[in-house]
C-alpha cells in the first residue's frame, strides 16, 4: 500500500490545487469576474439613488422641497452590470404619462419643459466592467416657477444593439419629484366624453387633464342613469387609483358591457381627484344622452314578419288552387253524372223499323 | 512545502488585488433597479402578409431598491420603424426602399403574462400584462411608449403599510407581430429597434 500524497490528504489532487491556486490569484487581479456586485445577472446597467441604503429618503428616490431660484445637488449610481465597458447617455427628462397608466420619460433629445430642463448632469458615463459609477447631478427651480408639484427623472440610455433582428435599448430612469411652496391649486379637466358601440358593449372614453398645481391621485368613473335620475350603472374608468402630474393629461376609459336593448340613459364622467394634503375634490364632464334601440332585432322581426306574409300569400294561392282544382273536378263528375242520366233515363226518340 | 506558501499568496492577492468597486458605492447593499431582455431575431419575413407570433425573449425586471417608501415602477416599450437590413446590389442597386420601412403601426406588441422570479418581504405587486396593443406613429425617433408591466406599489401610499413592497425579480415573454400586407416589401431582412424603459 502506497502512501498517499500530501496533497491527496483533502481529496485534491496536485492538478487541482494548482488550478485552484491559479484561479484564486486571477480572481485577485480581477481577470476573471465572478459577476456584478448586485447579483443581478443578463441586464445591461442598472441605477439606484446616490444615498440610497445610507440615508433614509421619505417619498421615493428624489423627493425634494425646493423655492423657486434655489439649486440641489444629488448624485445616482450607474453600475455596469456586464464584463465589458459600457458607454451610457445620461439625462434628465419629463415624465410623460403613458397609455395605459403610470410614466414613461421623454425621449434624449427631445425639448424638455418641465424639470427635464431643470437638470444639469453630465451626458456621458463610461463605465469599465462591473464598475459602479457615482455621476452627480444639480436640479436648479427656475425663479419664476409657481408653487406646486413637479416631476422628472434623471435617465441613463445605452445604444441599440447591433443584433440583426431585433435590436434592444434599454433606459432606466429614477424619478424625481419637487415641490416648490407657495399657493397651490388643485383643478383638473374631465372630457369630453365619447360613447362608442363596440362588440363587447359600449366603449367610454375622456381625457383627464391635470389644470392644477398639485399633483393628485384620481379615481375616475362614468355615471349611468335613466330619467336623469335612477342610477343604472356606476362604470370604473382605466387606469385608475394613479398619479397625476401639473399640466399631463390622460386617456380614461370603460366598458359598459351589458347596455340594454330599450330605452336611453345620460352618462357622465367624473373624476375624483385626491391631493396628498387637503380635502379631495371632485370632477365632472358634461350629460351624454345614449338611446339605444334593437335595430338588428326590428329589422330581424320586420324580416320575420315579412316571411310569413309571403308564406301566408302562398298558402292563401295554393290554397285556391287547390279549391279551384276541386270546384273543376265537382263540375266534372258533375257533367259526367248528368251525361250518364242523360244515356239511362230517355231512351233515343227514333221508333222500331217499318 | 512550496505549495502550502502558495495558498496563503493566493488567498492574499484576493484580499489585496479586489477589484476596485465590486461593492455597492455608499459601502451598503443597495440594491438596483433594471431592466433586460434577451436578444432576439425575426427570422425570415413573408412579404405581403402578417408575421404573428415572433417571439421576442424574456424581459426581466429588477427593483431591489431599498426605498423606505416604495416607488412604483413601470416598464415601458417603444419601437422604431423597421428598416431593411441591407442594400440592394446587383439589378436592384437602383432600387429606392425608403418606401419599404415598416412603420411602427405595423408592429403589435404581446405583453404576454408576468411572472415573479423572486420578491422580497410580502408582496403587495401584481404585475399586470397589458392587452396586445399595435405602437403608435413615429413620433420622432421612436413610437409614443405603452405600458407593459407595473409594479403597482406606489409612494403616495404611506410608508406606515410597514408590508408595502415591489421589490423583486419579475419576467415577462412577449412576442410581436409584423403586418407586411399595406407594405411595399421586398425578400430582404428587417431591422427594428425596440427600446425598453424602466421608470422607478
Amino acid at each position: 500500500m502506497s502512501p498517499v500524497p500530501p496533497s491527496r490528504r483533502f481529496g485534491l489532487t496536485r492538478r487541482a490545487t494548482v488550478g485552484l491556486l491559479v484561479l484564486l490569484v486571477l480572481l485577485g487581479l480581477g481577470l476573471v469576474r465572478v459577476g456584478p456586485a448586485s447579483g443581478v445577472s443578463g441586464a445591461p446597467f442598472g441605477l439606484r439613488p446616490g444615498e440610497s441604503g445610507s440615508v433614509p429618503l421619505p417619498g421615493g428616490h428624489f423627493h425634494y422641497a425646493l423655492p423657486a431660484g434655489s439649486t440641489v445637488s444629488d448624485s445616482i449610481v450607474i453600475e455596469n452590470l456586464t464584463s465589458s465597458p459600457e458607454t451610457l447617455q445620461v439625462f434628465g427628462a419629463d415624465l410623460i404619462p403613458l397609455r395605459g397608466g403610470g410614466f414613461g420619460v421623454a425621449q434624449l433629445g427631445q425639448k424638455m419643459l418641465g424639470v427635464g430642463a431643470w437638470l444639469s448632469v453630465q451626458p456621458t458615463a463610461r463605465l469599465s466592467a462591473f464598475q459602479q459609477l457615482s455621476v452627480p447631478f444639480t436640479l436648479s427651480v427656475p425663479p419664476d416657477t409657481p408653487g406646486g408639484d413637479y416631476a422628472g427623472a434623471i435617465v441613463a440610455q445605452n445604444q441599440p444593439g447591433t443584433t440583426p433582428g431585433v435590436a434592444i435599448q434599454t433606459r432606466v430612469a429614477l424619478q424625481i419629484q419637487v415641490q416648490v411652496p407657495g399657493t397651490t391649486v388643485l383643478a383638473a379637466r374631465v372630457g369630453v366624453l365619447q360613447a362608442k358601440s363596440v362588440t363587447s358593449g359600449i366603449r367610454f372614453d375622456a381625457v383627464l387633464t391635470n389644470t392644477g398645481t398639485e399633483t393628485f391621485r384620481f379615481t375616475g368613473y362614468v355615471d349611468l342613469r335613466r330619467g336623469g335620475s335612477a342610477l343604472v350603472v356606476k362604470l370604473a374608468l382605466r387606469p385608475g387609483d394613479d398619479l397625476l402630474l401639473p399640466g399631463q393629461h390622460l386617456d380614461l376609459s370603460g366598458m359598459w358591457k351589458n347596455p340594454p336593448r330599450w330605452g336611453s340613459v345620460t352618462a357622465s364622467a367624473h373624476v375624483v381627484a385626491n391631493p396628498s394634503q387637503g380635502a379631495a375634490r371632485t370632477f365632472r364632464d358634461g350629460v351624454l344622452s345614449l338611446s339605444f334601440f334593437p335595430w338588428f332585432l326590428v329589422l330581424l322581426a320586420i324580416l320575420a314578419l315579412l316571411l310569413l306574409l309571403l308564406v301566408l300569400r302562398e298558402a292563401w294561392r295554393r290554397r285556391e288552387q287547390w279549391a279551384e282544382r276541386i270546384r273543376a273536378e265537382r263540375s266534372r263528375r258533375r257533367a259526367i253524372r248528368q251525361f250518364k242520366a242523360g244515356l239511362g233515363g230517355a231512351p233515343p226518340a227514333s221508333g222500331p223499323p217499318a | 512545502m512550496a505549495m502550502r506558501a502558495l495558498i496563503p499568496l493566493g488567498l492574499m492577492s484576493v484580499l489585496v488585488l479586489a477589484p476596485l468597486g465590486a461593492g455597492p458605492a455608499s459601502g451598503l447593499s443597495a440594491g438596483v433597479l433594471t431592466i433586460t431582455t434577451s436578444p432576439a431575431g425575426l427570422g425570415a419575413l413573408t412579404p405581403g402578409s402578417d408575421n404573428t407570433s415572433l417571439a421576442l425573449g424574456a424581459i426581466t425586471i429588477t427593483d431591489t431598491l431599498a426605498d423606505p417608501t416604495p416607488t412604483a415602477w413601470v416598464a415601458s416599450v417603444a419601437a422604431s420603424a423597421c428598416a431593411p437590413a441591407v442594400s440592394p446590389s446587383g439589378q436592384w442597386a437602383n432600387l429606392n426602399l425608403s418606401n419599404a420601412s415598416v412603420p411602427p403601426t405595423a408592429l403589435t406588441f404581446h405583453p404576454g403574462p408576468i411572472t415573479t422570479l423572486t420578491a422580497s418581504g410580502t408582496q403587495e405587486v401584481a404585475p399586470v400584462a397589458s392587452a396586445s396593443f399595435s405602437f403608435g406613429a413615429l413620433a420622432g425617433t421612436y413610437s409614443p411608449p405603452a405600458v407593459i408591466a407595473t409594479g403597482p406599489a406606489s409612494s403616495a401610499q404611506p410608508p406606515s403599510a410597514g408590508t408595502l413592497d415591489n421589490n423583486g425579480v419579475f419576467s415577462q415573454t412577449a412576442a410581436l407581430d409584423i403586418d407586411l400586407t399595406a407594405t411595399p416589401t421586398l425578400g430582404v431582412t428587417y431591422d427594428c429597434t425596440l427600446q425598453y424603459t424602466l421608470t422607478g
